[in-house]
């Protein structure tokens, strides 16, 4: 073969596999979610249960322009990033413009696999990376409070973002690096039942490391650095440390000072929490049980220290 | 040489800018907003002694009586000059809002007062009463973050 002939055939192939790259972006993907037998959002309890696990996992903080006066679940909240501007979107059991006309299958795996009802890559803003460490129960729970709400007309606001982070389809290829899928968290039987608590409080629904963790340049938590803090800050509120050395100032924080803090944003020193901590508190964590609480504290506090 | 007596009469007026900017302010700006966050501080740690259900009565009363007079000195901590942008100011959380909004930022201290002073009366009153008026005293110092303090990272 002439040289020639070899440059054609890799050539050739290296668009054949640009071109098989592409396509495999631009399919919809559907991630499987097995329900258990018997397990649906329509069963009794279910809403009364999520109304709890909303708190916990601080929807609505996101999910409510409460600035220009949105209404709570309906949407709208601009999220300023490194990709440029994203809105959340109307999660109210309307029809048209919110999560009305979905299934079971369709909400899990939106919150646990980033997918959304036409196979569309979600963008990691809404926080699956985590999302995608709860149970199905929980998740289903979660879609029973959210449909029992009134439901709100709020179209979605059009994404401002650039070329390429503006095509949907690269997410596949980000989620290939850096996210695993559906992996709900399994208890340690090494541990306690408050620390299987905690960390499921903190890693799953609480979704904690999601600001508490520096970001790479794909706009990925950083492997390893989770909850040693965001230098980057948060709105331009420092993110503190919560393990590791960074994190001295917490590190003083004792177990029944850290769930008072949660319960009534009063820190330590009697400073008072500002910024996302404080909305996490006021939308979330106040509404905690006590024994939900001191659970997260034990478990952050179990936490390496060095 | 027309350029040279120019240039000269602008250093000469720089200077003298200079000089008079060095004496205006009693203190350096910079230091008084680390004495106002040293000051803050020490309400902090005074209002949290003051609350503390198990304190002996006298204790509480006397912790809370310290961190009401460091409240109502709270607008005096906040003289012109010490905000942010402010010439000699490299760090501050303070907002714009203090002096752009004085009446309203002195109604947020004086609530504040008001609250220290209900928990300094309540501290012989019974379980319930003392407990609500101790636990209120954060929404004074909520109050006034909230509206106008920022963030750290500007």
């Amino acid at each position: 073969m002439s040289f020639v002939t070899v440059l054609r055939v890799v050539v050739a192939a290296a668009l054949l596999i640009g071109a098989a790259v592409l396509i495999w972006l631009m399919l919809p993907s559907h991630t499987t979610v097995r329900i258990p037998e018997g397990l649906s959002s329509a069963n009794a309890g279910m809403a009364e249960r999520g109304a709890y696990l909303v708190r916990a996992a601080g929807c609505v903080s996101c999910h409510w322009d409460r600035k220009n006066k949105g209404e709570p679940f309906a949407g709208g909240l601009q999220f300023k990033t490194d990709f440029g501007a994203l809105y959340s979107p109307n999660i109210t059991p309307d029809e048209e413009t919110g999560i009305g006309r979905w299934s079971d299958e369709d909400f899990v795996r939106a919150l646990t696999a980033g997918e959304g009802i036409h196979g569309e890559q979600l963008y990691p803003a809404l926080p699956y990376t985590s999302y995608s460490k709860m149970s199905i129960e929980d998740a289903l729970a979660i879609k029973a409070h959210l449909m029992s709400l009134a439901p709100v007309a709020a179209p979605q606001k059009a994404n401002e973002l650039s070329f390429p982070s503006s095509w949907r389809g690269l997410l596949k290829g980000w989620k290939l690096f850096f996210f695993d899928g559906p992996t709900p968290l399994a208890d340690d039987a090494t541990r306690d039942a408050t620390w299987n608590r905690g960390r499921y409080l903190v890693v799953a629904l609480g979704h904690c490391a999601e600001c508490h963790t520096a970001r790479n340049a794909a706009g990925a938590m950083v492997a390893g650095q989770e909850l040693r803090g965001n230098p980057k800050g948060i709105r331009g509120w420092k993110v503190p440390a919560l393990v590791g050395p960074g994190a001295k100032d917490f590190d003083s924080w004792s177990v029944d000072e850290i769930a008072a803090y949660l319960k009534s944003g009063v820190k330590p020193d009697f400073d008072s929490a500002q910024g996302p901590m404080a909305e996490v508190i006021e939308d979330g964590a106040k509404y905690l049980s006590d024994e939900d609480r001191r659970a997260i504290a034990t478990y952050l506090k179990s936490l390496k220290r060095d | 040489m027309r350029v040279l007596l120019i240039g000269a009469a602008f250093g000469a007026v720089l200077c003298a800018g200079a000089l008079w900017a060095a004496e205006a302010p009693a203190q350096n700006p910079q230091e008084l907003i680390e004495a106002r966050v040293a000051t803050m501080k020490k309400m902090g740690a005074a209002v949290k002694a003051g609350v503390d259900m198990k304190a002996p009565a006298a204790d509480a009363k006397a912790k809370l009586a310290e961190a009401r007079k460091i409240a109502e000195s709270i607008p005096s901590l906040f003289p012109k000059g010490t905000g942010p942008g402010d010439p000699g100011v490299t760090k501050t959380r303070a907002l714009p809002e203090i002096w752009a909004k004085p009446a309203e930022f002195k109604a947020a201290a004086d609530k504040l007062v008001a609250l220290l002073k209900t928990a300094e009366a309540a501290i012989d009153a019974d379980e319930t009463t003392k407990g609500t008026a101790l636990n209120a005293t954060y929404k004074g110092c909520k109050g006034c973050h909230d509206e106008f303090r920022g963030p750290e990272i500007p």
